[in-house]
């Protein structure tokens, strides 16, 4: 089980291959992996979404990952 | 002439026999991740989702399918306060993964619902199950069919389950439905070795439409033990690739990431060979579900442990939907008395397979609770963490001191267990005596269901756990059957 934050501004879904999966800036639970992460629509954001290898990550150091606002 | 019609006789039936085959799952008509036999498509309008109700009922033939009966009997009888109305706790079930003899009990409840308690008992308890399918067999007008290279025994007792106990409704008629629980019937694909589970997810894996499968032959599948009855065969659809076929995203990165992810690397590796067109996996033969998780108990792990594709609790539980899980895990599982340690005399080859099967059943049984154990852990640990962590920084005046990302949304976990390891103390040694002793067979005697029925009941509402459960949600218990009424279980 790995822990991750994703970070944005504003509160919004995160989705895993289009499937809601956590809020931003909250942190959440995944199985370890490659996962690829997006914030979904509307696409006020870049990148247009991450790839991300989460393994090794602690209930208190969770892997932080980042969009930024358009 | 006496011979020309001879040949004429065995000519006609050899062909009969070529024409003989089951009834097949269909092709899917169109590719939709949203649509079919799914835990997301099922609607919960009477079932709240901030609680979450799992039971999951494990093999055992009719000892198995008694003692979860008299688990859902007990659950009936309990009421409990949810968003503002009493309801029975069997009303906030919303998943129930079975295996083997556990699946006839689910899959009557998902079908009929409060039906089973009025002739579940009479129909499929209290039946000869085991001869009635013995005599089909010898039947010579079934001698033809199964003489046949693809109909085999246990299509003969999907189609005897189909008829005799869930009147010939599918998945399609679940769908119908369209309530929770959302029911789980495991069997075990015989060349991976791995769980295969009747929902729309493992099927869009075979390009193929689960509704249009008989429920009655998922059961039979699930309950196929090995030797005993033959593997339950599913076309598979996408053997040859599919041109609609779309796979699920994670599995190609859990592919490439390697073993080293362990479960998921499996659990990819799986998918991936019912469209891989090398492996050539044109029907999946498939195994009693009790073969690799006795308990029911994966689907379960893997809901919690994963994010991808199908039923994820994990998903739930970031999405801050759930406060609260119960899992109530219904194991019939036995340890019978055996008499090889008494003497010298070398244990026959029955014996041997007898042994082999209980000790894979038991490890299997053991390993999966304790995994189950360690998620549970992990969970809680993992909010308790980072709480513990701000307040140790707070205590070394770091007031402010905050983690980033809030607190992780608390869930209440309630696991219960209900099994004959549970009629605990010396002074019920000879009623743990009496059910470790049980057979596994699809015939008992009334009498034996009867207690089994009691027995599911009765340990629930003994453990602690559930009285706490049900203290926490405003509840009463009214208890069906008194430990006492239980002890009167005894080897004669």
């Amino acid at each position: 089980m790995e822990h991750v934050i994703v970070r944005y501004p504003k509160r919004r879904v995160v989705n895993l291959r289009g499937e809601e999966t956590g809020y931003t800036n909250r942190v959440f639970r995944v199985r370890s992996g490659t996962h690829t992460f997006n914030l979904g629509e509307p696409r006020d954001y870049r990148p247009k979404w991450r790839r991300v290898n989460v393994t090794g990550t602690t209930p208190v150091s969770p892997m932080e990952v980042t969009f930024e606002e358009l | 002439m006496k011979n020309c019609k001879r040949i004429a006789v065995v000519a006609a039936g050899t062909l009969l026999a070529g024409c003989a085959s089951p009834q097949r799952n269909a092709e899917l008509s169109s590719f939709d991740p949203d649509a079919g036999y799914r835990f997301d498509t099922l609607s919960s309008p009477k079932n709240s989702d901030e609680l979450l109700v799992i039971l999951t009922f494990s093999g055992g033939g009719t000892r198995a399918a008694a003692l979860s009966y008299g688990v859902a009997q007990q659950l009936k009888a309990t009421i409990i306060e949810a968003e503002g109305e009493t309801r029975s706790l069997l009303d906030e079930v919303d998943v129930i993964s079975s295996v083997s003899g556990g699946s006839f009990t689910s899959a009557y409840y998902g079908l009929f619902g409060d039906r089973l308690f009025k002739d579940f008992e009479e129909r499929v308890l209290k039946r000869n199950i085991q001869d009635e399918l013995i005599w089909l067999v010898l039947a010579p007008w079934n001698w033809i069919r199964l003489a046949s290279p693809t109909f085999s025994r246990s299509d003969l007792a999907a189609e005897y389950y189909a008829e005799q106990f869930f009147e010939h409704q599918t998945f399609g008629d679940l769908i119908q439905r369209d309530r929770r629980p959302f029911i789980i019937i495991n069997a075990a694909d015989m060349t991976m070795g791995s769980p295969f589970e009747f929902t729309q997810d493992q099927f869009d894996l075979l390009y193929s439409d689960l509704a249009s499968v008989p429920v009655g032959r998922a059961v039979a599948a699930s309950s196929a033990f090995p030797l005993l009855l033959s593997p339950v065969a599913m076309k598979n659809w996408n053997s040859t690739g599919h041109d609609g076929f779309v796979e699920p995203l994670w599995i190609d990165p859990a592919l490439k990431d390697g073993p080293e992810l362990g479960h998921r690397f499996q659990d990819a590796r799986q998918a991936r060979s019912y469209s891989d067109v090398s492996q050539g996996r044109h029907f999946i033969h498939l195994l009693d579900g009790g073969v690799v998780d006795i308990l029911g108990l994966r689907p379960v792990l893997r809901a919690a442990s994963t994010t991808d594709g199908g039923w994820s609790m994990m998903r739930q539980i970031n999405m801050e939907r759930v406060d609260r899980v119960v899992v109530i895990v219904v194991n019939a599982t036995t340890a019978p008395d055996t008499a090889w340690d008494k003497e010298e005399k070398t244990p026959g080859l029955l014996d041997v397979a007898i042994a082999t099967a209980n000790g894979l059943l038991g490890t299997s049984a053991f390993f999966v609770a304790a995994q189950q154990r360690d998620q549970l852990y992990q969970y809680q640990q993992s909010a308790a963490s980072r709480r513990d962590c701000e307040m140790l920084l707070r205590q070394r005046k770091c007031e402010d001191a905050t983690i980033p990302g809030g607190a992780i949304h608390p869930v209440d976990w309630h696991v219960i267990h209900v099994g004959f390891d549970r009629i605990a103390g010396h002074d019920r040694k000879e009623t743990r005596r009496y059910f470790q002793n049980l057979p596994t067979s699809l015939k008992l005697p009334d009498e034996d269901v009867d207690c089994l029925r009691r027995a599911g009941a009765s340990l629930l509402t003994e453990s602690k756990t559930y009285s706490a459960l049900v203290e926490a949600l405003h509840g009463s218990v009214n208890a069906l059957v008194q430990p006492s009424e239980l002890d009167a279980c005894r080897p004669e």
